[in-house]
């Protein structure tokens, strides 16, 4: 289980996050939402090392992962898959899934796993020897998932790997988004598609301002009359 | 076709440079204006190893190298890391460069003294004639090592596991950060690489000028010019611009006059960053390593 408690988190002298707090059980779907500046990134930044909570506790699997580098989470079994993709774009697809892979070591399991990545994506075989940055948005986002992958993660942090794509290659997200917890994978989902994620999640948190307002199960939430009028009703 | 001939190894010279500048701004945004120094400092260890204690020119090229690749790391873990971690505004780091650079020139001031130092050829400066053009051993010598070390940081950057890193880095530092790549890592070994180019430049440029304190001035800003027009943070572009500034150079040199060869170098740079800023190069955007 990951617990996040009562993390705070500033720029320079700006608090963006004042005590957020939630939980997200292993093999399920957990949803953040919130409207934009609301501190979902900076929340999932903060979960992955790259941004330190000046205070609160991150724990994971009940160790304290609050201090530790971005590597040593990625080696922990926690992978982000950023907001806007962040793939290289003058790396081939078969690069930038090697990446993905950088910190581990067993080679047999690599392999293995890449071939299941580009079972999972066929796109990405097709595309194996293409740069990544001539690829389209959705193609991209495959990229940025089966790069993930490739780390072979038991948590994965995904930040709006819907934003800016098609309602088709949105669906094809989220059918890719529950493949993977079919597979045994913890989820936590950041999403401004309030909706699908709503649908898709065991549990969803809202976050307005840096703070935890509201959390529920993904029903509860969808037929929650304030959560209708802030997130759904577009 | 002979000042073409004739701008082949001081372009190879340029390049290695252009590289070093080139390899560390993609990889780590900083402009080091020390590399020159790293030149002048491969070119004082070449000098003696190879002149004071009769090593070979292979030895001495090699040990220079994993030498000056020590200080370029030096550099980067006191100077640039503990600015990075307070989040240093850039022109501090260059400044800190700078500083670098000034401090180097007195530490080879006071090892080597004053007095330039002749570094003989390794190999005979006397050309070999091939129909109307000329060519010496000399010339050879810088050209093959010169390509021969490109070829060494092409396979360095594509095919190993440290040279991958390096170019995701340069790519997109908040990805790689995510891949759990340690950025600390990979600027150090983007230092160390730039430094050991610039060592070899050093020793290849050593036996056509003399070897002092202050070469890397003038090289430095010879090299960061081919970086410049070649677009800076590209590779390719830094061996293309290297290679073009010194064939530029020589034909200057040959058909106007010596005398101008810097004045046309630099109004070269002028030209390129009034009109095409991105390097002489680089048809798409943005492209790096
Ligand atoms: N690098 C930064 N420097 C300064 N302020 C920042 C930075 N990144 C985010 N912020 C601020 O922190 C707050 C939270 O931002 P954050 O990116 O976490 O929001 P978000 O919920 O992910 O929004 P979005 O839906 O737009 O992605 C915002 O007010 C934003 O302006
Ligand atoms: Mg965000």
């Amino acid at each position: 289980m990951l617990v996040v408690e009562g993390i705070k988190a500033s720029y320079g002298h700006t608090e963006v996050l004042h005590g957020v707090s939630f939980t997200a059980e292993e093999g399920k779907i957990t949803t953040l939402i919130g409207a934009n500046g609301a501190g979902k990134t900076t929340t999932l930044n903060c979960i992955a090392g790259v941004i330190k909570p000046q205070e609160g506790r991150i724990l994971w699997k009940g160790q304290d992962i609050t201090t530790l580098k971005p590597s040593q989470i990625v080696r922990m079994g926690i992978s982000l898959i950023p907001e806007g993709r962040h793939v290289f774009p003058q790396m081939t697809v078969a690069e930038n899934l090697e990446m993905g892979a950088y910190t581990r070591k067993d080679k047999e399991g690599v392999r293995r796993d890449l071939e299941w990545v580009l079972e999972l994506f066929p796109v990405l075989k097709t595309r194996y020897k293409q740069l990544a940055g001539t690829m389209s948005g959705g193609e991209q986002q495959m990229l940025a998932v089966g790069r993930s992958l490739m780390a072979n993660p038991e948590l994965m942090l995904m930040d709006e790997p819907s934003m800016g794509l098609a309602p088709i290659i949105v669906q094809e997200v989220f059918k890719v988004i529950h493949q993977i917890k079919e597979m045994g994978k913890t989820i936590l989902l950041v999403e401004q598609n309030a909706t699908m994620a709503l649908n898709h999640a065991h549990h969803a948190y809202v976050i307005e301002l840096g703070k935890i307002v509201l959390s529920g199960s993904g029903r509860e939430l969808l037929q929650n009359p304030e959560v209708e009028k802030a997130y759904l009703g577009l | 076709m002979q000042y073409f001939l004739n701008g082949l190894p001081i372009g190879a010279i340029y390049a290695l440079v252009a590289l070093s500048y080139s390899l560390i701004y993609a990889a780590s945004g900083v402009l080091n204006w020390s590399q020159g120094d790293m030149v002048m400092l491969g070119a004082y260890l070449g000098f003696t190893l190879f002149q004071l204690l009769n090593l070979g020119f292979t030895p001495a090229l090699f040990i220079s190298m994993a030498f000056v690749a020590c200080v370029g790391v030096l550099v980067q873990y006191f100077i640039l890391r503990p600015l990075r971690e307070r989040k240093a505004p850039p022109i501090n780091v260059v400044i800190a460069t700078l500083g670098v650079a000034i401090i180097t020139r007195n530490i080879a001031l006071v090892i080597w003294g004053p007095d330039a130092q002749i570094f003989s050829s390794p190999v005979s400066a006397k050309p070999i004639t091939l129909g109307a053009l000329s060519i010496t051993p000399q010339d050879i010598l810088i050209v093959t090592v010169g390509i021969g070390l490109m070829l060494v940081l092409q396979y360095f950057l594509k095919k190993t596991r440290e040279g991958k890193a390096l170019r995701a880095v340069a790519q997109d530092r908040y990805g790689a950060i995510l891949m759990g790549i340690d950025t600390q890592r990979s600027d150090g070994v983007a230092f160390a690489a730039s430094a050991a180019l610039g060592a070899a430049a050093g020793i290849l440029v050593a036996p056509i000028f003399f070897v002092t304190f202050n070469m890397g001035a003038g090289i430095g800003l010879k090299g960061f010019v081919a970086a410049v027009i070649g677009g800076l943070g590209y590779i390719p572009g830094a061996i293309a611009g290297g290679f073009f500034l010194g064939i530029v150079e020589a034909i200057a040199g040959g058909k106007i006059s010596s005398g101008y060869r810097d004045a046309i170098t630099f109004a070269l740079l002028i030209l390129v960053l009034w009109l095409k800023p991105s390097g002489l190069f680089l048809r798409k955007t943005r492209q790096k390593v």
